[in-house]
């Protein structure tokens, strides 16, 4: 065995300590490099900062209607009102010369200040940001900084109000919708908004191989979409439906100049590119976060934070926990994690804390299916629900924080009908219901009818620990009554397969919201054949009658009226169990201010600051 | 040797061909539909009209219906994946709109790297470990060392992933580290040497949560080895030579005994790339593990198929890379 130091081992350990000395000296060189670099994004911003001053001089002079004559500047006195009437013919006109500001907006106060970055969770990392393609909540959270559509909802009054456009017109009949689009409208490449763009959008959305059929069945209705010069765009629609200004009006709008293609294929796979006319610019996409930057160039009141930044933390509790540190500026609390923390003496003093209701959030049922015999009549379903107290399951499972549901509507929505009063928990009237519908209580304990023991199954997903503690409390409040609920938790695409398939007696799920719904999805007759999403098989004529009614009443009161008469049929026949909607939390850091909840929406971010003062990231 | 490869190579054909067989059949038998559109948030559903048509579209992307909408037989279904597959197509993600090959480029490198020095952590620990316990054998160290390392074998990472965290990173606690993510949000303006600093701090319990119960497997393997090597004729005549005993230890006794750990580090490589998915749920890392696990939720066939063929293709090379290193290290093993 040779244990020398060989002119070979000598050699190597040179060559190793070599090659270790490159190494460091690159980082040092890469180093060096970067701090270069740091400063001079440093003078960028400088730049950047001084031509944000100068639109927003720029934008005063316009919004103020200052003039420039002669070399004086002159105030202008023309009277530029916002219009909101309908003319005798029955024509629906809206004009609003400059954008509606937003309401609370902070530009007025004195400790106003630009600047800052805000720092949210988005939860899962959107599978992809391609506009209308993209399918996940997070995705359009996004692009709701960077896109814009003609028309945006007033969080107050919850109408559509001209935002691209500069007017809309709805002819008398509802039939067509004319848009004329703002002159300062730009995108942020500088393009202007054209007609044009909004006609190139449209078709986008109507190419049969771009992948987004889910958006595409709401422009069922729309016959055609013309460009009249620059700034018109006329839609006509095969029938008037109460949701066609919605339709088009929220269609987000794309520049033709960067989206254009040749093959519908080339559109879905750019999932990483995102321009459009909104206040932010889509910076990057790491495998940690998305990050917005202020769009220089926006046609609109100038956006407050430097940059907004969207991190992927699924974990609630690391959520919390980032929060809480400082690595997040808002946390979406469970409704666990809100009793805890606000019950702390200080936290609600250091942090911003609000719970609200918003008439978009969905709510919980539990749907039977209503062509099994034993949930065929409108009194064992009736009975079920007074069997089932759902102000202890708010109090219980959900530490108060959710609303009783009685119907399909929001309570918020003006669709709701305050007059429709919730089932109250009464079981020993539920008992006598059921003796009426014919229930006889067996020797097994068991309640029969027609020699059939009242035995069920109801579904579940699985990955909902929330639902399953529900079904557990309703298995044991039915035994009391008589009646053997058995629960079957299933991976969610099995059980969305079973239900499609009618294999099923009952099953327990959410619908999303909305502030005006259309019925027709779940509630009219013609949806259970074709794996529709009347699963339940509710049958009525009357509802039926009243849906197809408001589909086409495009005055909002007497469709109300409808809503209201058609809400208070489904609570009565009872083919859902409704259950409750939950209130949306939230958690906001102290150095943001104008934070409070504005109008139904809750907290609007575009209307908080941070006081130059507090301004945490440059 | 090399006809040995050649024919180990050749070997290799037939059992690819039966894994992409039950590959294809596990996968299309599962029960459940792509779920892309409706976003499992509280139980809630989408608009069932729509999902009827992204089914539609799913069904014409996973070749189950040709372009006129007529169904394909399943035998049919399995040559036109298997022929794509051959080809070098990967196929593209039925949820992600992208090929399989560049989510994987995009979530590679992060499990990679964490794998790869949570593994360096292991033998850093493991080895010397083992030698010390075996040269001490039956003392208060070598029983003291293997109580602690069983008992963290037997933690489940779940649990002791959500304590770190709840501990660790926890502002009521000790906010010593950060409770997600993989770097701080304000990395635009770090240096070189500070983003590197900030990477590693961020990986720190992600990294205690991978290494943790490894150590016990391995020190006990590389103990039983030395401990068996100890034994032998060589180490007598090396002694009886007159060698210092440092020289005996590390370079007969740990050398020879190293050759078991030849077949534990090439069955782990494949593991390298898989990545974990409890640790990556819990830290919010977007790798490979998360991948898979998001991919078996929302039913992305084509992205499930491909990550388990990668894998298997993979082990398969690793047991061969592992055969050719026995024969390196030990010149005795001949396979011809």
């Amino acid at each position: 065995m040779d244990n020398r130091f060989t002119l070979k081992d000598f050699i190597f350990t040179v060559l190793l300590l070599l090659i270790i000395g490159a190494a460091v000296m690159a980082m040092a060189q890469f180093n060096y490099v970067n701090k270069q670099v740091i400063a001079l994004s440093g003078q960028i911003k400088t730049l950047n900062q001084q031509q944000l001053d100068q639109t927003q001089i720029l934008q005063q002079i316009l919004r103020h209607g200052l003039k420039l004559q002669s070399g004086k500047v002159r105030g202008t006195t023309a009277s530029q009102k916002d219009i909101r009437e309908t003319l005798p013919d029955g024509t629906h006109y809206v004009c609003y010369p400059n954008p509606p500001m937003l309401p609370h907006n902070p530009y007025s106060r004195p400790d106003y200040a630009r600047g800052d970055w805000l720092v949210e969770n988005l939860g899962e990392n959107p599978h992809t940001l391609t506009p209308f393609v993209s399918r996940d909540e997070g995705a359009s959270v996004v692009q709701g900084w960077v896109q814009e559509s003609l028309l945006s909802r007033d969080p107050i009054t919850l109408k559509w109000e001209p935002w691209l456009a500069r007017s809309y017109r709805i002819s008398p009949n509802g039939l067509k919708i004319t848009f004329k689009i703002r002159r300062r409208a730009c995108f942020s490449n500088g393009h202007p908004v054209t007609a044009q763009d909004v006609l190139f959008s449209y078709n986008t959305m109507m190419n049969p191989g771009v992948d987004d059929a889910p958006q595409r069945v709401y422009f069922n209705d729309v016959k055609s979409c013309r460009a009249v010069g620059q700034r018109t765009v006329i839609f006509t629609f095969k029938h008037p439906y109460f949701k066609s200004l919605e339709v088009v009006g929220g269609l987000s709008i794309l520049p033709e100049s960067v989206y254009q293609f040749k093959k519908a294929g080339e559109f879905n796979k750019r999932g990483r590119l995102l321009v459009g006319s909104g206040p932010y610019l889509f910076d990057k996409w790491t495998s940690g976060e998305i990050v917005l930057v202020r769009n220089p160039r926006y046609w609109g009141p100038l956006p407050t934070f430097n940059r907004i930044i969207y991190r992927f933390i699924q974990n609630p509790q690391a959520a919390l926990q980032a929060f809480l540190a400082g690595q997040l500026d808002t946390d979406p609390p469970e409704p666990s994690q809100w009793i805890k923390y606000t019950k702390q003496p200080g936290f609600a003093k250091s942090h911003h804390c609000y719970k609200f209701l918003t008439p978009a959030a969905g709510y919980m049922f539990v749907c039977w299916n209503l062509k099994k015999p034993e949930f065929k009549d409108r009194l064992t379903r009736t009975a079920l629900c007074m069997l089932v107290d759902r102000n202890a399951i708010i109090k219980t499972f959900l530490h108060g924080l959710a609303q009783p549901m009685t119907g399909p509507f929001n309570p918020l929505s003006p669709q709701n009908n305050p007059k429709v009063k919730p089932i109250s928990y009464d079981p020993a009237k539920a008992r006598a219901l059921l003796q009426r519908a014919g229930w006889k209580m067996g020797t097994d304990g068991i309640l029969q009818r027609n020699g059939k023991p009242f035995k069920f199954q109801i579904l579940l997903p699985s990955r909902e620990p929330l639902i399953q503690n529900i079904c557990v409390y309703m298995k044991q409040q039915f035994a009391k009554a008589g009646i053997d609920m058995s629960v079957q938790p299933l991976e969610f695409s099995v059980m969305i397969e079973k239900i499609d398939n009618r294999q099923f007696s009952s099953y327990f799920l959410g619908w999303s919201g909305g502030i005006e719904n259309d019925p027709y999805q779940i509630w009219d007759s013609a949806s259970y054949a074709d794996k529709g999403s009347n699963a339940g098989d509710f049958d009525n004529a009357q509802a039926d009658k009243l849906i197809s009614q408001g589909r086409r009443e495009m005055n909002t009161a007497k469709r109300m009226a409808i809503w209201h008469k058609f809400q208070a049929i489904v609570y009565r026949q009872q083919p859902y169990m409704f259950l409750f909607t939950s209130e949306a939390l939230m958690f906001i850091n102290q150095r943001f201010h104008n934070t409070a909840p504005v109008g139904k929406y809750g907290p609007l971010e575009a209307n908080w600051f941070v006081p130059a003062k507090l301004q945490k990231y440059q | 040797m090399t006809t040995y490869i050649i024919r180990r190579l050749l070997l290799m054909i037939p059992t690819l061909l039966g894994m992409t067989f039950m590959l294809f059949a596990v996968v299309r038998f599962a029960p459940g539909l792509t779920t892309s559109g409706g976003q499992v948030s509280g139980g809630i559903m989408q608009s069932r009209q729509a999902q009827k048509q992204e089914q539609q579209i799913m069904e014409r992307r996973l070749h189950l219906v040709d372009k006129n909408g007529h169904p394909i037989n399943l035998a049919m279904q399995y040559f036109l994946w298997l022929k794509s597959t051959c080809e070098g197509h990967l196929g593209t993600s039925l949820v992600y709109q992208e090929p399989v090959l560049t989510l994987i480029e995009q979530r590679l490198p992060v499990t990679l790297t964490i794998n790869a020095i949570a593994m360096a952590v292991i033998y850093l620990v493991s080895l010397p470990g083992g030698l010390i316990t075996a040269l001490n054998q039956g003392r208060f160290i070598d029983k003291g060392y293997g109580f602690f390392s069983l008992a963290l074998y037997s933690l489940p990472v779940i649990w002791l992933g959500s304590t770190l965290l709840g501990f660790f990173a926890n502002p009521q606690y000790f906010n010593w580290f950060p409770s997600a993510g993989l770097h701080s949000t304000n990395t635009g303006n770090m240096t070189f040497f500070r983003y590197i600093a900030d990477y590693l701090y961020h990986i720190v319990l992600p990294i205690v949560c991978s290494v943790y119960g490894g150590f016990a497997f391995l020190s006990k393997q590389i103990r039983g080895s030395i401990l068996e090597n100890l034994q032998q004729d060589y180490v007598r005549t090396a002694r009886a030579k007159g060698l210092p005993e440092s020289t005996v230890l590390v370079r007969h006794v740990f050398r020879n005994s190293l050759l078991n750990l030849i077949t534990l580090t090439g069955m782990s490589l494949p593991g390298l790339l898989g990545g974990s998915v409890i640790i990556e749920q819990i830290f919010s890392i977007n790798g490979m593990g998360r991948l898979a696990y998001t991919s078996t939720l929302s039913r992305d066939l084509p992205v499930i198929q491909d990550l388990a063929l990668v894998g298997s293709v993979l082990t398969l090379l690793c047991y061969l890379a592992v055969d050719i290193c026995y024969h390196l290290a030990d010149p005795r093993v001949i396979y011809d």
